[in-house]
């Protein structure tokens, strides 16, 4: 049996696809030959170069990719191929374009080069002759996916079409199943097991109801076998990325990038096992946290860094392990490499935990802040506090690490009152990375939210996106899509565009702040005040007894324990009240439900624009 | 205590450790005097290369001009303090042109990967494996006197365009990345 593999548009252009990197493995591990791959994202930002004579091209894909999906762009490009209709979408996606005030005249320059596309990689996938064409899809894949598998069964009806990957967990897979009969099999869940399990079905080795998760036709009709068990770290393989290395050193696409590795030392989430936040559907139904052992992820990063000579590494796991702390970084940062690594943390970091991270080089974390409001962050289930976040802000400021966050509003019984103390402090964090931006939460697939229609969204259909991306009615996409409207709760749009703007000012005004400690010691504290909106100024913290104060608010404290932990001082608890007005009000602190936090930073990173 | 937003360091102490005043604000108080002799000026760059990699915030004062090309130093830390009477035209082309991250190495295993992309001239990224631990002793070698047997590595090095080369002694342009900035990937 011959095997392509491909990932459709819109993953990063810079990164290899990890689903094709760990499927070859897996099945070069079954003693079966090399699967070829197709790499459709880099196909199609070529192909968009050629045929546009360089008006489009790896900057616009990665636009669209970067900022589409919310939107259903990156699925609407393709959405005339699949539905057979060049006008298909359009009206809807105009109308939708108008209610939502976004910007479509990229994706709609892009779109008359879909159906080339389409028939380009059909025929090139075909050119590898194929018995199985595998196509993994996650997020905007599934249209140009579905597209491709149906002009390839029409080209060669012989060829078996099977779909996998994070869009056909659960329902979502039996319903790709059921509403595109070109796909023959759709693999539900991991695929380690899976996909060498139907491998062996197609070879007349198993029966295909032994392949588990699998949606497979019969005489009889249609089955969709039980998700099976997941699997242990220790059968995660190390993904084989040899051919989109070649691929990207000759293609016109790598000028435009950087190539960075992608790895996974983890799955699943260990918080989201306990305290599944919310709003959270990421994990599918995966949640169990399974991670690598330590001396694995060493042994792949540095042997994938080493093979492909790449020191740029997005760790995909939804959350880092904590022993990884201890017993993967500092032998990291022991390499002595100039590493640039992202992860994903949970955000009550320590600062040991932090100075390790930028040690072993990652310089970039997204710590799972959705917000600054501490009812709000209890709604999500997330575990900390306001006050929590803004010292992670902090901290990772003082470290030089990079933080990408965004604010999530709109969750059930949350009121503008709630919003109101940090709303009203945000200026003074102006020196601390900002948000991406503000957003209203939408109802994921797989969320609490979701599955409990009683914690606040008892009524729910399909987004509307998707009615440019897809021709079925609701009833045959409630199955098969991960996004949901409903009605809008928490904040309405007036209050959320008040914390849009602020978010925006702050956004402004963070290359040019800084508030920073410029000199300490047991008498005196130094704190340079370079924030916009701010007057420039030194403040100066004067005295034994304040000094020690300031330093336990580094920690973010109440009152009354800062009262209990300067106790040998002798500050009455009314002197300390009056000194924390103060520091609030020259914005060195932020306050929230009566825990008090010092916000100046030990250093300022360079900021490069 | 240090309470000054900047503090004055003396040219020696910045040489003997420019790690330690990594991202903190420090001035020179004695202008970095460029223009006596190619193998003087090599050193000054080599301080401002160290400066650069260890990220330190100085504020130094420019007194001449270098007797190498400006593609050559531009993406160093420029002079912030002003200059005394040489060429205005020459310091405001360097601050310029400068932009922290335009060309440096990064230390990986076996290699060193390279990435250029100062104004005026195409971006290129590079990756250096045979001989890369001797490129980097070069680099990081407090006078860049190459070793025995490196004739052919600077001679390389320097029609690359990734070193400079005066008297015998050499400087490797791009500057170890020992600080990424925020956000991350603007370099
Ligand atoms: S939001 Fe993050 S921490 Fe929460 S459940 Fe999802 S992956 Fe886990």
């Amino acid at each position: 049996m011959t095997i392509c593999l491909a990932a459709m548009p819109w993953p990063s252009l810079d990164c290899p696809s990890l689903p094709i990197g760990l499927l070859k493995a897996v099945t070069v591990a079954t003693g079966r030959p090399e699967p070829q791959a197709y790499h459709g994202g880099v196909r199609w930002a070529e192909h968009l170069l050629t045929a546009t004579d360089g008006e489009l091209g790896p900057q616009e894909y990665t636009e669209v990719a970067e900022e589409g999906m919310f939107h259903g762009l990156g699925d609407w490009v393709f959405a005339g191929v699949l539905n057979d209709d060049d006008n298909f979408g359009v009206e809807e996606l105009r109308r939708y374009a108008d209610d939502h005030r976004i910007d479509i005249d990229l994706v709609t320059r892009m779109r008359p080069y879909a159906r080339d596309f389409v028939e380009t990689a059909a025929r090139d996938i075909l050119a590898t002759r194929p018995t199985l064409v595998g196509f993994t899809t996650t997020f905007m894949q599934n249209v140009p996916s579905l597209a491709t598998a149906r002009r390839i069964k029409e080209l060669a009806p012989e060829v078996l079409i099977v779909f996998g990957g994070g869009n056909c967990d659960g329902a979502m897979g039996s319903a790709i199943h059921k509403n595109f009969p070109f796909v023959d099999y759709v693999v539900r869940g991991e695929g380690e097991i899976a996909f060498p399990a139907l491998l062996d079905a197609l070879d007349g080795r198993i029966n295909f109801a032994a392949v588990p998760g699998l949606c497979w036709r019969s005489p009889e009709g249609r089955h969709d076998n039980p998700q099976g068990a997941l699997i242990p770290p220790a059968l995660m393989p190390i993904p084989d990325y040899d051919d989109w290395f070649l691929l990207v050193a000759e293609s016109p696409v790598g000028e435009y990038i950087e190539p960075k590795l992608l790895l996974e030392s983890a799955r699943g989430c260990w918080w989201g096992e306990k305290h599944h936040c919310t709003f959270c559907g990421l994990n599918g139904t995966g949640m169990q946290f399974r991670a690598k052992a330590p001396e694995a992820v060493i042994g792949e990063l540095t042997s994938l860094a080493r093979r492909h000579q790449t020191l740029d590494a997005i760790m995909v796991d939804n959350i880092i392990d904590n022993r990884y702390f201890r017993e993967v970084l500092p032998s990291v940062a022991a390499l002595d490499w100039d590493l640039r690594i992202h992860y994903e943390v949970k955000s009550n970091l320590r600062p040991d935990e932090i100075e390790v991270m930028r040690q072993a080089g990652v310089t970039h974390v997204q710590p799972g802040i959705e917000s600054l409001v501490s009812p709000v962050l209890k709604l999500m289930d997330k575990g900390v506090t306001g006050v929590r976040n803004v010292r992670t802000l902090r901290d990772c400021e003082s470290a030089g690490l990079t933080v990408s966050w965004s604010w999530l509003y709109g969750f059930p019984t949350e009121s503008v009152a709630d919003y109101e103390a940090a709303l009203r402090q945000l200026p003074a964090l102006v020196h601390l990375q900002p948000p991406a931006g503000a957003a209203r939460i939408l109802l994921e697939r797989f969320s609490p939210y979701f599955e409990n229609p009683l914690l606040g969204f008892p009524n729910r259909r399909p987004a509307r996106i998707y009615e440019h991306v897809y021709a079925l009615p609701p009833e045959r996409l409630a199955d098969m899509v991960y996004l949901f409207d409903t009605e809008s709760v928490g904040l309405s749009d007036a209050d959320a565009e008040r914390l849009s703007k602020l978010i925006g000012v702050w956004a402004d005004g963070y290359p040019s702040s800084s508030l920073r400690i410029l000199g300490r010691d047991d008498e005196e504290i130094v704190i340079g005040d370079r924030r916009v909106g701010w007057p420039e100024r030194n403040h100066r913290i004067g005295g034994a007894a304040f000094v020690a104060a300031y330093r336990e608010l580094e920690h973010g404290r109440t009152v009354k324990a800062l009262a209990a932990r300067v106790a040998e001082y002798g500050l009455a608890l009314e002197q300390l009240e009056d000194w924390l007005r103060e520091l609030a009000d020259h914005g060195l602190v932020f306050t929230e439900q009566g825990h008090w936090l010092a916000v100046a930073t030990t250093t300022e990173p360079l900021k490069v624009s | 205590m240090t309470t000054a937003t900047s503090s004055v360091i003396d040219l020696g102490t910045l040489r003997d450790n420019p790690a330690s005043c990594s991202l903190h604000v420090v001035e020179l108080p004695e202008p970095l005097r460029f223009g006596r002799s190619p193998a003087q000026d090599l050193d000054l760059l080599r301080l401002l290369r160290a400066v650069t990699s260890h990220a330190v915030r100085l504020r130094w004062t420019l007194s001449g001009c270098p007797s190498f090309p400006l593609h050559t130093y531009a993406h160093l830390l420029p002079p912030s303090l002003g200059l005394e009477l040489d060429d205005v035209a020459h310091t405001v082309a360097w601050a310029r042109d400068y932009r922290y991250g335009s060309f440096y190495y990064r230390r990986g295993p076996e290699m060193v990967a390279i990435k250029d992309v100062r104004p005026g001239q195409p971006a290129s990224r590079m990756v250096i494996e045979e001989g890369a631990d001797r490129f980097e002793r070069l680099a990081e070698s407090p006078d860049g006197r190459p070793e025995a047997g490196d004739g052919e590595l600077v001679a390389d090095a320097v029609e690359a365009g990734l070193a400079i080369e005066t008297d015998g002694r050499a400087l490797v342009l791009p500057f170890r990345m020992r600080h990424w900035p925020v956000p991350y990937l603007s370099v």
